[in-house]
């Protein structure tokens, strides 16, 4: 009897504190939705982060700059790229002091020796420590240039083989270039078609998109959970002491508080699960086809984090720099559970902390649960993690409060 | 002055016993060291597996795949998940199709499969790498292809005419192409570095604005009360500078392992930065009253440090605004602070 007027106050109590927080939480997710929002808007506005280059031209070629201008405006280059027009001093300073990213030198009379057909080389200069998109816009200018001398190489050996008589030509000499330059124009055109692409994780295969949602998924509720503090204030500790004579155990009490936890959990995941549902819908993404079961694998999940957090606040005490403890290893939990960084690119001591951290199994969970394979060992992982909880949080609370 | 010191040793003493600091200290170097780790222990390799009759593609696609990166030749799917799982390639290609099957058949639908691990960036730079390489496997059949359309004459032999000529330009210095120079600047600083520097400082940002937070809640809050209200601004000061002085000579240890910018330079940042840090949390404890504030406020200040400083994304570049709200905030004075 005394267990469930305890259980129902307490259930009380929580919903008076989501109440309370709720407003505040809301604002808070309001206004981080309204960072993002604005921030992917002025991202979608101004495309993608680009390029900075400085063309040097050492002398004032009209035709060379109006072909880096026409090179400019293409679409594909201007969205990785914005070029800059500077002496070479002032290029060279500008990428000392990082404010450019790449100098691209086009050598003296560049434009007249492509005309004639000797193709000098370009200098292009990147900072040692240049950053992952100036590499990767070498690299794609390394490409560029690998498919511009494939076909030049193609169009050339066509063009001496027609001139030197030996064979009959069918089409006419001078179309002949333009043939062979459009052959491999229309391939590289259509050239993306050819990939698929998979992601593998730890986990088998896995969508991207639901890879980072359910990392995003549990990170939510991660940070949920930080709310539930006022289950474990001082006052708290002394009703269960009294609670104690009454034959409660601190067990009882524990599994008490975690049900609450989990039940406002089980709703916040409920709630994520249905917006990525119709997200999913609408931007043409299969997240997972929906089943009635997932609710029963969140439910389990929402209990172990439950138990996780109770087994940290008994751990922690109440001190009240327990927050910080408990931001500190759901940050630790987080990385070392692959969510962010894939787990195969972790070091060691990370990846041993990964081994017997909670959530990675709980990520796995969910993995299995978008791949719609229901399996036994990640219910049992489940399981096991709560029993584990409950056994270190007992412990805890034997030497912490001396329950 | 003696008093200050008295406070500045107790405050110190009492932070010193706190368990919280420990732990905090050990998840701030565990992620400096696996950021630190992560490029350095990593492979740049890649795989390639043929799924089809090779009849020396392979050797092609190896010869040009492997100017930039070493590449590793795998037999069957589960070796390249593997590989994948232990970070010993970066991503692996499957060819499922024959030059042939693309070129002269036309099947361009399921070509190449890419593998690769979740958050892997150059994925579409990659594409591209790999397109170069077998365009240029295709190219002597496109040729083949279309000598016929254009000349009359011996097939074979005149295929042979055109790939010698076309490899005689390829091997010549006539065509397009362009020389990249690494430039040695005296302002080097890795992204690796960046990303240390945003874990140390928020790491000793949350301590300190969580330490402050604490003065106003039960006991602190009845012995801070009974000092005057001058010395009881000194007192909180001081409780702050001494959180800050500890968290920072963790810091300090942590990001010279990590970084190699020298002693002195790391000294004079860290000090400016935690200067700013404990005025700027003193001010935002003179504006939140509750410590409730403090614990709500403090995972919403993380996220929008960690969003607005230049480390991830530079939001500055889009919302011109955001350039100088970031100095508004301690941590972006630590990431950018030589």
């Amino acid at each position: 009897m005394m267990f469930w007027g305890y259980f129902k106050t307490e259930f009380k109590n929580s919903i008076v504190m989501i109440k309370k927080q709720a407003i505040a939480y809301l604002l808070i997710i309001l206004a981080l939705t309204a960072v993002f929002a604005a921030v992917s808007f002025a991202i979608g506005k101004n495309d993608k982060p680009r390029v900075k280059t400085a063309v040097v031209m050492p002398d004032d070629n009209k035709l060379t700059l109006m072909m880096i201008r026409y090179i400019s405006q293409m679409e594909s280059v201007s969205s990785m790229t914005e070029f800059v027009y500077m002496s070479k001093d002032e290029a060279f300073d500008s990428l000392d002091r990082n404010e450019i990213n790449v100098v691209i030198e086009l050598p003296p009379d560049f434009y007249e020796n492509v005309n004639n057909g000797y193709n000098t080389p370009i200098d292009i200069y990147i900072r040692n420590d240049a950053d992952g998109l100036t590499k990767g816009f070498v690299q794609v200018i390394k490409s560029g240039t690998g498919y511009v001398r494939t076909t030049e190489a193609a169009v050339y050996s066509f063009l001496n083989i027609s001139r030197s008589g030996e064979y009959e030509v069918i089409l006419q000499n001078e179309s002949i270039g333009d043939h062979i330059a459009y052959v491999y124009a229309n391939l590289l055109m259509h050239r993306t078609r050819i990939f698929n692409t998979a992601i593998i994780s730890e986990f088998g295969e896995v969508n991207g998109y639901v890879f980072y949602f359910w990392s995003g998924f549990l990170i939510v509720l991660l940070y949920i959970c930080l709310s539930f503090g006022y289950l474990y204030r001082p006052q708290e500790r002394s009703i269960e002491k009294k609670l104690k004579g009454f034959n409660i155990s601190s067990v009882r009490i524990s599994l008490i508080k975690e049900f609450i936890m989990s039940i406002h959990l089980t709703a916040s995941g409920i709630v994520l699960y249905l917006i990525a549902l119709y997200a999913g819908k609408k931007m043409e993404i299969s997240f997972f086809d929906p089943h009635f079961w997932h609710i029963l694998i969140l439910w389990l999940i929402s209990f172990s984090l439950a138990g996780l957090f109770d087994m940290i606040y008994s751990f922690a005490g109440n001190d009240y720099g327990v927050m910080a403890t408990l931001l500190s290893v759901s940050v630790l939990m987080v990385i070392c559970a692959g969510m962010i960084i894939p787990f195969s690119r972790l070091g060691q001591i990370p990846k041993f902390i990964g081994y017997i951290d909670p959530l990675k199994y709980m990520f796995a969970a969910l993995i299995c649960l978008s791949n719609n394979s229901f399996q036994l060992s990640a219910l049992c992982a489940l399981a096991i993690i709560i029993l584990v909880e409950h056994v270190l949080g007992g412990i805890c609370k034997r030497y912490v409060y001396g329950f | 002055m003696q008093k200050i010191c008295i406070w500045f040793l107790t405050t110190s003493k009492a932070f010193l016993k706190k368990k919280m600091l420990y732990i905090t200290v050990f998840v701030m170097f565990l992620l400096c060291m696996t950021i630190f780790g992560l490029n350095r222990n990593s492979s740049d390799s890649i795989g390639l597996m043929i799924n089809c009759n090779d009849d020396g593609l392979s050797d092609k696609l190896y010869d040009h795949l492997s100017k930039d990166r070493a590449v590793i030749i795998f037999e069957d799917l589960l070796s390249i998940q593997e590989a994948l799982n232990k970070d010993q390639i970066k991503l692996a290609y499957v060819i499922n199709k024959t030059p042939y099957d693309y070129t002269v058949k036309g099947i361009d639908k399921g070509v190449v499969d890419i593998y690769t691990s979740p958050g892997y960036l150059y994925l579409e730079v990659d594409k591209e790498t790999f397109y170069d390489a077998w365009l240029s496997s295709c190219s002597d059949l496109l040729i083949k292809e279309e000598s016929t359309k254009i000349f009359n004459g011996d097939g074979r032999e005149l295929t042979d005419k055109l790939i010698s000529e076309r490899d005689r330009y390829l091997n010549s210095d006539e065509l397009f192409d362009f020389s990249l120079h690494e430039y040695e600047s005296d302002t080097y600083q890795s992204k690796d570095d960046i990303t240390i520097r945003l874990i140390i400082s928020l790491s000793i940002f949350v301590m300190v604005f969580i330490m402050f937070g604490q003065q106003k809640s039960g006991e602190n809050k009845s012995i801070i009360n009974c000092y005057p209200k001058k010395q009881r601004y000194a007192y909180m000061f001081i409780a702050s500078l001494s959180t800050a002085l500890i968290m920072g000579i963790a810091g300090f240890i942590c990001i010279n392992i990590c970084s190699d910018r020298g002693l002195l330079k790391e000294a004079v940042s860290m000090s400016v930065f935690l200067i700013i840090t404990v005025i700027w949390v003193y001010i935002a404890g003179l504006v939140l009253r509750k410590e409730t504030s403090f614990i709500t406020l403090c995972p919403i200040l993380i996220i929008l440090q960690a969003i607005i400083s230049p480390v991830f994304i530079d939001l500055g570049i889009y919302i011109p605004v955001i350039g100088f709200v970031k100095y508004l905030f301690p941590v972006t004075y630590y990431i950018l602070l030589i």
